[in-house]
């Protein structure tokens, strides 16, 4: 009696898991698939708008008299490595009419010292045009030698605090939030602009972030462009250029950028001070400032348009090591999770369009319980398999939709993107990043879903920190 | 496992299905891999190849620039399936110079410009546009007649190439083509739309101000015509404000109207820019106020230090920046000493005029 009471359960247990494993194939099937829709998309739109880019000189594209003023808000805390490099290359931009506004967000060590030095700051004072709740400012200064460079020396607040109060001190109708460590290239403005001047519905326009890690930089400018040495860099090169096809120029595609990185975005700031400016409580208060911009915009029946462009470049550096590495997809997922949950009204809420019909759910299903499905499922593969309880047809398709199609969309993504953007001009290069494509899908992949997952965890536990990231490549002229 | 063609239930067929797809897969990134580096090979040697004919191009190029003249020896370097490459390096050259230079250029890429003509009629709209834009570019007075016709294209963005092209050719009557159809880019920033006319030169100023005082243009058509006189800083704008400033009931007209006011206006509007200080519209308060510290007298640094108290940061910010521009540094620095709100921004101008 026991043995058939044990038996129906063991029955029901591999049932359980039979159903787990299909429902995991399934997934595998349609993430990929959903991957493989937007490369298509995305490459396709690349070449429509590189083919609309030789048709708009750059130089062309903004007149100092028709220019919109614009002002770059740097949140800076504990950046003294390098710090002078990044406002070097930002001075040298070329556009009509900016100012760059630092806010050293209480930084510990020589950030504001140094660039007092270099700057030559003195005190001044700068009117708030906006009240958005920060911590309270120590300072503000102005640069003797650079009319257009003012910094705000503030208490820690964190990262959307310090660009907020940047917000407060703008008084110019747009401004570009980058990070502390990007590298602006020369045209970056010019080009990021170009979608406001294009349609005055514009209210927030994302560009393109690459990896600076391994390129050849001088005076803060990238001089050439080369793989890195690490594999762990490399790896995450590959990732970047995935996510960038697959990810940003795929949804632009369809009208549905949900994301634009707080390392490069340029944002109406009147729109952006409506809406509250950077949420406080999010580690991802990129994603969510645009997803409220959404839901804001969409509620009160306003025309808007949230764009993303791949043609001006910022490069940032990526983590060199895996302890760093884990610590920001930690953060990422852990941000994403607070994002998401804050929004959950725009689940397949026609109201908002795309936004909540697409973008939402993709986001929810597959970014965020992604990869506890994953994770879930090679554990159940695993056992299936380990006890015999699949047959070699399943074991077959579940590699092929897990890894073998992945592996498809890394080397596609690669092809793609080199056809569209001729980014890697030493063949070399080229074949490395097929060889990472494949790479990638064998342990990094998983290693990634790993980190994931303890985001996963950590934001169950509330934990709202940062990490540290440790900064050693950013050595001018070095390869 | 069985053979796809014996499948036994549902489940293997979709497993079977799966395998498959993916496999198909394979070889269709395996083809586009393969195809991704003979491109890359194939447009590396076509790059090489360009840059060393560009040294070449680049010599030749300043010669014809000091002897002012076109030169076969120029020609003969460009082979046929180089040309439009060729048309490209003298446009990106000629970008860059104006007059008898640009002109000269022009007329090293008269033989290729065909080539260039028949792309005008493509099927993309991104490569009729950077047709039109080169051939009216590079030489308006032979094909001025095609780019105006663009102008009509269905494509806005062709339209709008055609526009850019017509406006960098110095020649006035373009400007009546241009603002003819300024509706056909109803989502083009009006500053950018303005700022391409005002490239036409202070030749278009007649035909802006006619389009600016027909009150029987559409608004925005106005309202681009009165940013590009403010570019192109026309005195004689200045005589239409009496007439127009005191009975225009368009914000962004309005506005636009008060900016002129600030560069070209004269005595007699100011009593209508006071009584928009009183406007329920910060905008127009804040282009009102703009205004006054700009062409105000005497009288209206009462008007503008009131306005330091406007509910509108903006508006005493541009009120503190008038009273600065007067040299009233003596009542900014009583608000910057006061415990006001607004004590800040006479600090803040105070330090800028240092600065």
């Amino acid at each position: 009696m026991d043995g058939a009471v044990w038996g129906r359960a063991g029955d029901a247990f591999w049932s359980a898991v039979a159903v787990f494993n299909g429902f995991v194939l399934a997934y595998f099937f349609i993430l990929n698939g959903l991957y493989l829709l937007h490369f298509i998309l995305g490459f396709l739109n690349l070449r429509r708008e590189a083919r609309r880019l030789k048709a708009l000189p750059v130089e062309d594209l903004v007149d100092p008299r028709g220019a919109l003023p614009c002002t770059v808000i740097i949140p800076v805390h504990n950046e003294e490595t390098h710090c002078d490099e990044v406002l070097r290359a930002l001075l040298a931009l070329r556009y009509p009419d900016f100012k760059i506004l630092v806010v050293n967000d209480g930084s510990k060590d020589a950030t504001f010292s140094k660039l007092s030095k270099i700057f030559s700051l003195v005190p001044a004072a700068r009117m708030a045009t906006a009240e958005i709740p920060t911590s309270r400012i120590l300072g503000v200064y102005r640069s003797r030698v650079h009319a257009n460079l003012w910094v705000i020396d503030k208490e820690n607040g964190g990262k959307s605090d310090a660009l907020n109060a940047g917000i407060n001190h703008c008084d110019t109708p747009l401004f570009c939030a980058i990070d502390g460590d990007t590298l602006l290239e020369r045209d970056a403005l010019t080009r990021l602009v170009r979608p406001f001047l294009e349609d005055a519905d514009t209210i927030a326009v994302g560009g393109n972030v690459r990896i600076v890690n391994g390129c050849v930089v001088e005076s803060g400018i990238v001089r050439e462009v080369r793989m890195p040495r690490k594999w762990i860099e490399k790896l995450q090169v590959m990732e970047y250029l995935r996510a960038f096809l697959g990810g940003r120029v795929g949804w632009q595609a369809l009208d549905c950028t949900l994301l634009i990185s707080g390392a490069f975005g340029l944002f109406q700031r009147a729109a952006v001070v409506a809406a509250g400016g950077y949420s406080r409580n999010t580690l991802g208060e990129d994603m969510e400032l645009i997803l409220r911009l959404h839901r804001l915009h969409r509620t009160a029946g306003h025309r808007y348009r949230i764009v993303y462009v791949s043609d001006p470049v910022a490069w940032t550096e990526c983590p060199a090591d895996l302890r760093t590495l884990g610590r920001q997809r930690d953060r990422w997922q852990r941000g994403l999770m607070v994002t998401l949950a804050h929004h959950t009204r725009m689940m397949f809420n026609p109201r908002f369009g795309r936004a909540g019909l697409l973008g939402y759910p993709y986001f929810f299903f597959l970014e965020m319980l992604g990869p506890a499905i994953e994770f879930g499922g090679y554990i159940t593969f695993a056992a299936a398999v380990a006890f015999g309880q699949v047959d070699m047809l399943f074991i077959a398709a579940y590699l092929m939709a897990a890894i073998v199609f992945g592996i498809v969309l890394s080397v596609g993504a690669v092809a793609l993107h080199e056809m569209a953007s001729h980014r890697y001009p030493r063949m070399g290069d080229i074949f490395q990043l097929y060889g990472l494509a494949v790479l990638e899908n064998l342990g990094y992949r998983q290693l990634s879903l790993y980190w994931r997952l303890h985001g996963i965890f950590s934001w169950m536990r509330g934990d709202q920190s940062w990490g540290r990231m440790t900064r050693n490549m950013f050595v001018p002229g070095r390869a | 496992m069985n053979a796809p063609f014996g499948v036994s239930s549902l489940r293997d067929e979709i497993l079977w299905a799966i395998i498959l797809i993916v496999l198909f897969l394979c070889l269709c990134v395996l083809a586009i891999a393969l195809l991704a580096v003979s491109l890359h090979v194939s447009n590396g040697r076509i790059a090489s190849r360009r840059a060393r004919w560009e040294v070449v191009w680049q010599r030749r190029l300043i010669e014809v620039l000091v002897a002012g003249a076109p030169s076969p020896r120029l020609w003969t370097t460009v082979r046929s399936r180089d040309g439009l490459y060729f048309v490209d390096f003298l446009l990106k050259h000629a970008c860059r110079l104006s007059g008898e230079e640009r002109d000269l250029l022009a007329r090293l890429a008269r033989p290729f410009l065909p080539e260039v003509a028949a792309r005008a009629g493509a099927r993309d709209p991104a490569m009729r546009g950077r047709a039109i834009h080169t051939l009216g570019f590079l030489d308006p007075a032979t094909w001025s007649g095609r780019v105006v016709c663009a102008l009509d294209d269905p494509a806005p963005f062709v339209a709008l190439a055609a526009a850019r092209a017509l406006a960098g050719g110095n020649r006035p009557e373009q400007a009546r083509a241009i603002l003819a159809r300024i509706e056909r880019f109803p989502r083009e920033g009006v500053n950018q739309l303005a700022s391409l006319l005002s490239r036409i030169g202070p030749l278009a100023a007649p035909v802006l101000r006619e389009a600016l005082e027909d009150r029987g243009n559409p608004p925005r058509t106005r309202l681009v015509a009165a940013r590009a006189l403010l570019y192109l800083r026309d005195p004689a704008a200045g005589t239409l404000l009496p007439r127009l400033l005191p009975f225009e009931k368009d914000r962004d007209l309005l506005t636009a109207l008060l900016d002129l006011a600030q560069a070209e206006g004269g005595g007699e509007i100011l009593p209508t820019v006071r009584r928009m200080l009183s406007s329920s519209d910060p905008f127009s308060r804040i282009h009102a106020v703009s205004a006054l510290g700009k062409i105000g007298g005497k009288p209206d640094v009462e008007h503008l230090m009131a306005a330091l108290n406007d509910p509108s940061a903006w508006v005493a910010l541009k009120a503190a920046r008038g009273l600065r521009a007067r040299g009233e540094t003596d009542s900014l620095r009583a608000l910057a000493r006061s415990g006001a709100p607004r004590a800040s921004l006479g600090r803040q101008m105070l330090l800028e005029e240092v600065a």
